[in-house]
């Protein structure tokens, strides 16, 4: 089943389709900063599954300084959209805040719990955590 | 106290002259999608304790309507700033994912849970919870 995506101002839709390779939390102070929150939620799937319908003319990209993810963003309204390396990489990050229905899966894991934010505990939700980076799999 | 804070870029800096508060988490779909994640977190300050040091000419603001809080990010990066009564208060929101140091004020709330993810479930952490907005 295609799911579907869309930034808070509507300017942006996008669809994906399953299935996804996994979905977690990043706590890094990047996420933190884009969120505005405690971190990013998101998922990863291949590029090739995840298709932009309207508005990329909208989309602005952040490029890190170095090897880390992009930050995607439209920016009419703000909304963080992807990550990762996109639209290029084997794998491309979708947060989940981006969804306009329930995309099935479930964080699995959290990453860079060695940077979380000072003003909120982690949740005791079983999840596994990674002091640094999530490893491939 | 000053807390310090600023966008991903480093474009924006601020700094709070005052404890933002009481924090709030926001679950509803707007934070969702601004944020990337279940929501925001937020706290309250006088407009007046809130200083823009740099970057004040890349501050974008989204609202969706007359009656929804604007949505105040940094248009190089895509950061979630502010909210409230942007730009001429007497209130704003300042996002906690920007604050550079500890603002040593912990969330006690949590709003538009009728609203939540279906990804994650509200979390059962003791915080009031409301479905809708919160009116003291």
């Amino acid at each position: 089943m295609t799911l579907h995506g869309s930034c808070a101002c509507g300017g942006v839709r996008f669809e994906v389709e399953p299935p996804f390779i996994r979905a977690g939390y990043c706590h890094c102070s990047r996420c933190r900063k884009h969120s505005g929150a405690d971190g990013e939620a998101q998922l990863r799937v291949p590029p090739q599954q995840l298709r932009v319908l309207t508005g990329e003319e909208l989309l602005g990209v952040w490029e890190p300084p170095d090897d880390g993810g992009r930050k995607v963003f439209c920016t009419r309204c703000g909304s963080s959209l992807f990550g990762s390396k996109w639209p290029d990489g084997p794998t491309v990050s979708v947060r989940l805040g981006a969804f306009d229905e329930d995309p099935g899966i479930r964080p699995e894991y959290r990453g860079w719990v060695g940077s979380a934010a000072p003003w909120l505990p982690l949740p005791d939700d079983g999840l596994p955590r990674h002091e640094g980076a999530v490893p491939q799999r | 106290m000053t807390i310090p804070g600023s966008c991903l870029c480093g474009a924006v800096r601020f700094e709070l002259l005052a404890s933002p508060e009481p924090a709030t988490h926001c679950h509803c779909s707007r934070c969702r999608k601004t944020s990337g994640t279940y929501g925001s977190v937020g706290g309250r300050i006088a407009r007046e304790d809130l200083r823009i040091l740099a970057g004040e000419e890349l501050l974008r603001v989204w609202q969706a309507d007359e009656e929804a809080g604007p949505k105040v990010f940094c248009s190089a990066c895509g950061s979630t700033l502010f909210g409230g009564e942007w730009p001429d208060g007497p209130e704003v929101k300042v996002r906690f994912g920007a604050l550079d140091a500890d603002p040593h004020v912990r969330p006690v709330r949590r709003i538009h849970v009728a609203s939540a993810a279906p990804w994650l479930p509200v979390p059962e952490d003791g915080l009031d919870s409301y479905d809708e907005a919160f009116h003291p």
